[in-house]
């Protein structure tokens, strides 16, 4: 299990996921997007701790909400993509 | 106080409101910029509303509720944001100078014409014809009232959002007299845009209001800056609701409006029937003085308010009378002159009494016995 940041657009979309992943059992909260991934900008993440990504890119993929991407972390130093097979 | 002027504001709202809005001052803080509790608090609490005026007025994606400081905020962002250079705009003879005001400027910016389709008061099937006459290929935004703010007539807007979906008209509706009070459903009404205040019918604090996107129709924003996100992006984000939302939102308010919402979605059928109730006894007995002009709609249904004159008194004295003793109503143009020249009450306006939900036979009965009083006085 890794630390799943799930890129979004903006705090109200933060807050459709979280309520989206809630309905199904998983606790995620808002934060403001790591440096490393916006590059020293502005953005915002939903985090869940100790996620499971394919089961994640499952919910948001069947939920019919834009596409997001998650990114992992064991650190929260260094990020890397999680790309569906 | 008698308060008989609930279409100017609420007065009357729950008690969760006003704790909503003090419970938030202290609790939260830097909405969509910070990442710290207070700003995680505050964005839960702002996408609650979104989600409670969803449910409300029939939207299935909460980022379709944009939040606004009023109506009239609203309607501006529609009305200046849709691409009309020398396009028609066509609106009934009941509105606001909210919807008036920005198309005037329009028509001297952009060469608008502006129609007003005009139709006897309370009849809402001469004002189908009146708009069914002027909604034409050159027509890129039609404009409604739901409920007149001056005489309370209702407006077919479900009639007239059937003929500019069929037209490909983009379709905005006032639903300011309507929020709250009736039963306003995005998807009964097709309109493209629906404006609400949040402090009137809603019962939420003023310094609140919303703009629906019902549709994929997109304004121009009218306000440009801080969104909280894409900061390095010299433009606004395309996502909405942050796309309208520029600026540090009124979260206390909009905390406040969220317990309105509840309210009200709770208890619609109830306010309704008390407001119909009250404003049609209220009209009845009026309607027994002599001397006094009650613009009625008969059997027709109306808002919660309507209008009056009475013989020998300007408006503005007689209101005035009224709040000497303890009475609050409005008088004048009420902001919408349009409505009275439709009437012919433009001279000196009229009288408006707005009811609602907390509103009480008792308070009835006051007003009733305080009027005659002044009446008889003169």
């Amino acid at each position: 299990m890794v630390d799943c940041y799930i890129a979004v657009r903006s705090v109200t979309y933060a807050q459709k996921l979280i309520r989206l992943l809630g309905t199904h059992g998983i606790r995620a909260r808002q934060t403001k997007s790591p440096k490393e991934l916006t590059g020293g900008g502005c953005g915002h993440a939903v985090l869940v701790k100790d996620g499971d990504p394919t089961r994640l890119r499952a919910i948001l993929d069947g939920s019919g909400l834009p596409p997001f991407r998650i990114f992992l972390t064991n650190d929260k130093v260094n990020f890397r993509e999680y790309l569906s097979l | 106080m008698i308060y008989f002027d609930s279409a100017a504001t609420s007065l009357l709202r729950p008690p969760s409101v006003r704790r909503a809005v003090s419970g938030s001052i202290g609790k939260h803080a830097g909405y969509g910029r910070s990442g710290h509790r207070a700003a995680e608090k505050a964005a839960e609490a702002v996408f609650a509303c979104r989600s409670e005026a969803a449910k409300l007025f029939g939207l299935v994606d909460e980022t379709r509720v944009v939040f606004c400081t009023s109506a009239t905020q609203a309607l501006n962002t529609a009305i200046m944001g849709l691409p009309l250079q020398n396009k028609a705009a066509v609106i009934s003879g009941y509105e606001h100078n909210a919807v008036r005001r920005p198309l005037v400027r329009r028509s001297e910016r952009d060469g608008l014409e502006i129609r007003i389709a005009q139709s006897r008061l309370f009849d809402r099937d001469d004002a189908v014809r009146a708009f069914d006459r002027l909604l034409d290929q050159r027509c890129g935004l039609c404009v409604c009232t739901m409920v007149s703010n001056v005489f309370g007539n209702l407006l077919p807007v479900e009639e007239i959002g059937r003929m500019c979906r069929e037209r490909g008209i983009v379709f905005v509706v006032d639903a300011s007299q309507a929020a709250g009070s009736l039963p306003v459903d995005a998807g009964r009404i097709g309109a493209d845009i629906i404006c609400v205040p949040g402090h009137k019918g809603l019962l939420g604090p003023v310094g609140t209001g919303m703009m629906l996107l019902c549709t994929d129709v997109r304004p121009e924003p009218l306000l440009f800056g801080g969104t909280g996100g894409e900061s390095r992006s010299l433009y606004q984000p395309e996502t909405i609701p942050e796309r309208f939302e520029s600026g540090t939102l009124n979260v206390a308010g909009i905390c406040g409006l969220c317990e309105g919402i509840r309210y009200v979605r709770k208890h619609l059928p109830k306010i309704r029937y008390r407001e119909e109730k009250l404003v049609r006894e209220l009209k009845y007995a009026l309607q027994t003085f002599s001397g006094i002009r009650v613009y009625d709609s008969g059997s027709e249904p109306c808002g919660s308010l309507f209008s009056f004159t009475a013989d020998g008194w300007h408006p503005e004295e007689l209101a005035q009378k009224l709040a000497e003793r303890g009475i609050a109503v409005r008088a004048g143009l009420h902001c919408a002159p349009l409505a009275h020249e439709s009437v012919g009450t433009a001279c000196e306006g009229t009288v408006r009494v707005s009811l609602c939900g907390e509103n009480t036979d008792a308070e009835v009965l006051r007003f009733c016995r305080t009027l005659w009083t002044i009446l008889m006085r003169k």
